[in-house]
């Protein structure tokens, strides 16, 4: 047995003097005035009482009431010393808690909304834990947050309890529950607050337990919206409506921009159902979208359980023209190619000298040799070579293909290499600041360079159909995804306007590029400063809507739109597979909860029972 | 106590006309008053009688002999001595009371005692508190009045009560069959009913003479006390509040109320009397009024 509280020496001294005190107080009790009967038995009738020496053991009542005392006595002096008996881990345990904050659990359960019961549940382990206990607390949903480290102190805890919110985003519930076990072991107990719609992994070294506070709803939802500008320069909106429910439904799609009606579209599905519409064509300009669903008519009649899924937000970007500098030998090997920079009415193409390279913020295009290192700037080279490429040219390639790709990268957005062919192209070698974007058997195809000086999109061949021979170079200018490629190649290149959301970036947290600090606005209007490293801040909404963001000064920036749209969420229905094996429903942490509690409430109980026997006045 | 503070001698002097009237016939059921049907030497003249051979002609009326030339005899009504037993309760709780119900006990027994050995009845004094503690011999006539006054004041308090064990003790013990006084307060946890029972099994008469202090029956609150059981020394705290009182009051007015139901359903005499009552009071209101002496 060890002692938690004051020291074992201090509440011995204490315990034993307090003995004395009691035993001499009992000794010199208070007096009643006596007074002598005829006989008690009318009084003892009257009372209702027992009589104090009259009975049986009555002549031990007195010290049966001094043991009590004694008893009590020693309770509450060994609250005060806190013991932990063998029964009870010694050091106390390592208690993660992670707490589901995603959009779905906003559905309203019988009384209450999954979170609230959650973060009660949570609340109640958390007083059950032994002070002892080291415990954390993670909140998934949005960004992954770690709110409190395991610690004794159970304040940040609290004080995060009565803060946190839902937030219209997707869980994240496998990131946090990694991190909660990242923290917990070895020999720790990660405990999930979740409504069991999303899975986590299995966890090395700490115990996962569940506690799940969501049951099977019917659910209609918007889970995909977006906005964007084809690379030919058109704006169109996706919206995706899944029907998560095992019946039919029946709803109406609004699409507005501005707040004027675009259209009108019944949605009807069958169970699990999803419909997927495209509104190309969209007015001119940047604009607000809202995708709302109304009229939603489940057939079993329940109602939908998730109101935040219902409505999604997008912003039709901004068109915007980035200058092209179109710079080499007018020996037909770019014919094809400036033919498809001009093609695409995003670019303002303008063909200049070989001569004229200098450092500027526009893209330049490159064909061909360069006679000097290349200045700061941002440059797409075709095939380049001389003692001023940046790369170094080992000799020529024949019949190559594209047999590796890094698809992650944003210039391959939405494109397909895999039958192009090169029958002409050139070996290079790249120094260490380039990264292979697309190559064939490990020869540079592809190939790029982001330095803060400089972005260089390289080709190691010319992108043209046939050569001076007129034979066969490539294939790739007669596909579809050439422009698409150009178009790519040069929006990574441009980059992004300062205040603008970058349009490469994808996840939760959003990166606003940006040098300066920046205010956000949000849909409830209130705003947050968001301090920049250099070259971006970054931000996770938590609320669907639109945000403004803004420069400390006031002055617009840019806008960009939250909203849930995530299919995990709309299905809001607790799915079984989604508990890894070897996950445990959340257990009773009774017996580790601290004995002096019990060991107080013991002695209350015990005082109580002494008045009432012993010293008991009040007759009712 | 001294003789004189039993009974005052103005006080004798006023019993000297009294007797007591026993409901019961030790001749019969059917006579309702002491005075006999037998008829004899005696000073109240019955009726008369034809004279037959053999009976005294002493007692023949000579005044209607003369107008009738017929011999008649006068009968006179002969009276009957009734022992009379006293049974003073002298358990420790006779012991309270200003003055203790132990002394006006006491009092009462001299008194009427004193009636009855001036009506020349044998008066036995006994006292008892869980058993007969002590039993005089028969005293008989005046002369035997301080005789009586002393056996009374010899008697002492004793511990607790039973008064049926007193009662079956007096029982075995007294010769004659008389009227039994018992003076008590009726404190008995083990009940007064068997000494009825027995009473009533063994055809004696008997007189129910309940005495108590004042504030028994009539207590005050007192806010928080300890209370002693005077015969048991049993402790009990209490709180007197006044519901406590009421529910007090009920169930001593209930024991008293079951003993006086018990004696009137055995035809048969119950007073009740505090410590503070005036004797005089008692003796010629009470008692007379009562129908118990006349």
């Amino acid at each position: 047995m060890t002692f938690q509280g004051a020291p074992f020496e201090i509440c011995a001294v204490v315990a034993l003097g307090a003995a004395a005190l009691v035993v001499i107080l009992y000794f010199v009790r208070w007096k009643l005035p006596q007074k002598i009967v005829s006989t008690t038995m009318f009084w003892l009738d009257a009372l209702g009482a027992r009589s104090v020496g009259g009975r049986r053991f009555g002549k031990f009542d007195s010290l049966r009431s001094l043991l009590l005392q004694l008893v009590i006595l020693g309770a509450l002096v060994a609250a005060l010393a806190q013991p932990r008996f063998g029964f009870q881990r010694p050091t106390g345990r390592r208690v993660l808690f992670v707490l589901d904050r995603s959009a779905s659990m906003a559905v309203v359960e019988r009384v209450e909304p999954r979170f609230d019961t959650a973060r009660r549940h949570l609340a109640r382990r958390l007083e059950r834990a032994a002070a002892v206990d080291e415990v954390g607390l993670i909140l998934s949903g949005g960004e992954v947050e770690v709110v409190a480290p395991p610690s004794r102190d159970r304040q940040p805890l609290y004080e995060a309890l009565r803060t946190v919110e839902v937030e219209d985003t997707a869980g994240r519930l496998e990131e946090a529950v990694a991190r909660a076990c990242d923290l917990a072991a070895p020999g720790g107990t990660v405990l999930v607050f979740t409504d069991g719609t999303e899975s986590w992994k299995a966890c090395e070294g700490a115990a996962i337990e569940t506690d799940l506070v969501g049951q099977a709803r019917p659910n209609l939802g918007i889970t995909a919206f977006s906005a964007a500008v084809t690379p030919n320069g058109v704006a169109e909106a996706l919206v995706e409506v899944s029907n998560a429910s095992t019946a039919g439904v029946h709803a109406e799609l609004h699409l507005t921009q501005d707040g004027e009606l675009l259209r009108l579209i019944p949605i009807d599905l069958d169970a699990g159902g999803r419909s997927t519409q495209v509104v190309s064509r969209l007015p001119a300009g940047s604009g607000r979208l809202t995708a709302a669903l109304t009229a939603i008519r489940h057939a079993s009649g329940a109602p939908d359980a998730l109101l935040n899924d219902d409505r999604a937000y997008a912003r039709v970007p901004r068109r915007t023209s980035i200058a092209v500098d179109l710079v080499g030998a007018d020996d037909g090997r770019s014919a094809q190619l400036e033919l498809a920079l001009r093609a695409n009415q995003s670019f303002a193409v303008t063909k200049k000298p070989a001569a004229a390279l200098a450092p500027s913020d526009r893209v330049t295009v490159v064909v061909g040799a360069i006679a000097s290192p290349l200045p700061q700037g941002r440059y797409l080279l075709v095939d380049p070579s001389g003692p001023g490429a940046p790369v170094k040219v080992k000799g020529p390639l024949r019949g190559a293909i594209f047999t590796d790709t890094r698809d992650e990268h944003p210039i391959l957005d939405r494109l397909s290499l895999d039958d192009v062919r090169l029958e002409e192209a050139t070996q290079v070698t790249l120094p260490p600041s380039m990264i292979a974007v697309a190559s064939f058997e490990g020869s540079p195809l592809i190939w790029a360079e982001d330095t803060p000086q400089r972005r260089i999109v390289g080709l190691s061949f010319v992108p043209r159909l046939l050569s001076d021979r007129n034979q066969m170079v490539s294939d790739f200018p007669s596909r579809v995804g050439f422009p698409v490629f150009l178009y790519n190649a040069i929006r990574w290149l441009a980059g992004t306007p300062q205040g603008e959301m970058d349009p490469d970036a994808s996840g939760f947290v959003r990166r606003i590029a940006s040098s300066a600090p920046v205010v956000v606005e949000g849909p409830d209007k209130r705003s947050v400063r968001l301090e920049s490293n250099g070259h971006e801040a970054t931000f996770a909404p938590p609320k669907a809507g639109f945000y403004t963001v803004k420069s400390v000064d006031g002055a617009k920036l840019a806008e960009f739109a939250s909203s849930v749209a995530d299919l995990r969420e709309t299905a809001v229905s607790p799915l079984p597979q989604a508990i890894p094996p070897g996950t445990r429903p959340a257990s009773d942490h009774f017996y580790d909860a601290d004995v002096y509690v019990l060991l107080a409430l013991l002695a209350v109980g015990l005082l109580l029972i002494e008045w009432f026997s012993f010293h008991r006045r009040l007759t009712i | 106590v001294a003789t004189e503070s039993l009974l005052d001698p103005k006080f004798i002097s006023q019993l000297e006309y009294l007797y007591i009237v026993t409901k019961a016939s030790f001749l019969g059921p059917a006579a309702m008053q002491r005075s006999s049907r037998q008829f004899g030497v005696g000073t109240e003249f019955a009726e008369h009688r034809q004279y037959t051979a053999g009976d005294d002609f002493r007692y023949i009326d000579w005044s209607i002999a003369a107008r009738s030339e017929r011999l008649f005899l006068k009968l006179f009504m002969q009276e009957q001595e009734v022992p009379l037993y006293f049974l003073v309760d002298c358990s420790a709780s006779m012991s309270l009371g200003r003055p203790s119900k132990l002394i006006f006990a006491k009092r009462l027994a001299a008194a009427l005692g004193y009636i009855g050995l001036a009506n020349l009845d044998p008066v036995v004094v006994g006292a008892f508190d869980a058993n007969v503690r002590s039993f005089s011999n028969p005293m008989n006539g005046r002369g035997q009045v301080r005789a009586m006054l002393s056996e009374l004041e010899a008697i002492e308090l004793g511990t607790t009560t039973d008064i049926g064990r007193a009662v079956a003790n007096f029982l075995s013990t007294a010769g004659r069959k008389g009227l039994a006084v018992i003076i008590s307060d009726f404190f008995d946890r083990a009940g007064y009913e068997r000494a009825i029972q027995l009473l009533r099994h063994n055809r004696y008469p008997f007189l129910m003479l309940q005495v108590n202090d004042r504030a028994e029956l009539q207590p005050e609150s007192a806010g928080d006390l300890e209370l002693i059981d005077s015969e048991t020394n049993e402790r009990v705290i209490a709180q007197l509040t006044p519901t406590v009182l009421e529910r007090y009051l009920k169930n001593v007015e209930a024991h008293y109320a079951e003993l006086a139901r018990l004696c009137k359903a055995a035809q048969q005499h119950h007073f009740s009397t505090f410590t503070d009552d005036d004797l005089e009071k008692v003796i010629f209101q009470t008692f007379r009024q009562g129908g118990f002496l006349r």
